[in-house]
């Protein structure tokens, strides 16, 4: 993989150099997908779609980036990424919303369409709950966790965050560290994590 | 929903939610460096959306207007505009660099391409069909006088260099393909165009052919 925070090439990718930036896509275009769908749960077709929304924007303003200290190019580009596939569940949600109560409305329903409602992607109970009436209060709801992880020391929030993406054996190519190793590091991460927000244990991040 | 779904909801939702901390290099790096990643396929498919949009959004209806330059330099041209490189035009119709890079230059001409790339292109740079009629029009006549071996040319600071060589090339096309007198196609070349126009139609792209 190559070094995207390095000087001289966020510097081309700044100044338009459309290599740099098909340098960058090569890589990009087959990891924004894949964190996309592992992150917000799309599917593969949906977080395609959003990834070239996120190479489409990030290429048009590419010119405006302005690198914040000890954030790499790439580290926004894909928080660009998560906040779009946020978006895009909230639309699909959306969406679900509007074709139920459609269905609801019409007392005569062909096959063909009530197959088409049935294969619309359903929102799990949690998002039913959390992202329907609730949506408001979702900053309120998640206060305790965000003041307790901002409080974990930085090698436990890595290991949360990168759980949360990667499998222990995908992390441990990466950390260099052994699977057991990273099983322990991380439950003791969690623990720590519900003790600050005083969550109920036993259950797996 | 339980009080453990509810935790497990809202753990969701400390990683991924407006509110959710920002992401940091060291999670991304660790991300970007590890096995996990998509098919080719779908990379591919990225690709093909990402470059579509880019050109989508520079010209929002099909091209009925060009100018006197050959099919490749017009190419080229918009390329550079939409500040794409010749891999990301090659991965959106499924071939290399180096194919897109010999059509531009003329070193290919577009009726010795499969009609398949060829409309491929039209499609992906909404060029309309008497548009790129045109253009390959122009091709054609810019062919019969085509010169022949690669130009070198010497910068103000006295370098020969290739970049220097190819953009003087750029200029001699463009200037000989003002200059040159169009010349009916040949027979064969129409029935490429005609294929080319199948390909449009059989896709559905209707708005590039009426």
């Amino acid at each position: 993989m190559d070094d995207f925070g390095d000087p001289k090439f966020v510097t081309k990718l700044i100044a338009g150099d459309p290599s740099a930036f098909a340098t960058l896509c090569a890589a990009l275009s087959r990891k924004l997908p894949e964190f996309i769908v592992r992150s917000s749960g799309l599917t593969y077709s949906d977080a395609e779609e959003v990834a070239s929304e996120v190479l489409f924007k990030v290429h048009g303003s590419i010119k405006t980036f302005k690198p914040r200290p000890g954030a790499k190019v790439t580290t926004w580009i894909f928080e660009i990424a998560k906040h779009a596939a946020i978006d895009r569940r909230r639309k699909l949600h959306s969406e679900y919303q509007m074709s139920a109560a459609q269905v609801d409305n019409e007392e005569t329903q062909s096959t063909s369409s009530r197959a088409q409602y049935q294969n619309l992607k359903t929102p799990t109970q949690y998002e039913t709950e959390m992202l329907g009436d609730a949506e408001l209060s979702v900053g309120l709801r998640i206060l305790p966790y965000k003041k307790a992880f901002s409080k974990l020391s930085e090698r436990e929030r890595d290991i949360l965050r990168m759980r949360y993406v990667l499998e222990y054996e995908e992390i441990s190519v990466v950390e260099g560290e052994e699977v057991g190793a990273l099983r322990t590091r991380h439950s003791r991460a969690q623990k720590h994590l519900r003790e600050l927000s005083n969550m109920p244990g036993g259950t797996e991040l | 929903m339980s009080d453990t779904d509810r935790d497990d909801s809202a753990l969701f939702e400390l990683f991924f939610s407006e509110d959710s901390p920002p992401l940091t290099d060291a999670v991304v790096d660790a991300f970007l460096a590890s096995p996990a990643q998509a098919t080719a396929e779908s990379s591919k498919r990225v690709m093909i959306l990402f470059v579509g949009k880019v050109l989508a959004d520079l010209h929002k209806e099909p091209i009925k207007v060009v100018g006197a330059e050959p099919f490749g330099r017009w190419i080229e041209t918009v390329r550079r505009n939409a500040r794409l490189a010749l891999a990301d035009i090659g991965t959106a119709i499924g071939r290399d660099a180096a194919y897109i890079e010999r059509l531009e230059s003329g070193t290919l001409w577009p009726w010795a391409s499969d009609p398949q790339d060829i409309a491929r292109l039209i499609f992906l740079f909404r060029l309309h069909i008497d548009a790129a009629s045109a253009l390959i029009q122009r091709s054609f006549a810019l062919s019969k006088i085509h010169v022949s071996g690669d130009v070198i040319a010497r910068a103000h600071g006295g370098r020969m260099t290739e970049e220097r060589g190819n953009s003087t090339r750029r200029a001699l096309d463009m200037f000989l393909s003002h200059k040159v007198k169009a010349e009916p196609l040949d027979q064969s070349i129409n029935e490429w165009l005609t294929k080319v126009r199948l390909q449009l139609e059989g896709h559905g792209h209707q708005d590039l052919l009426s």
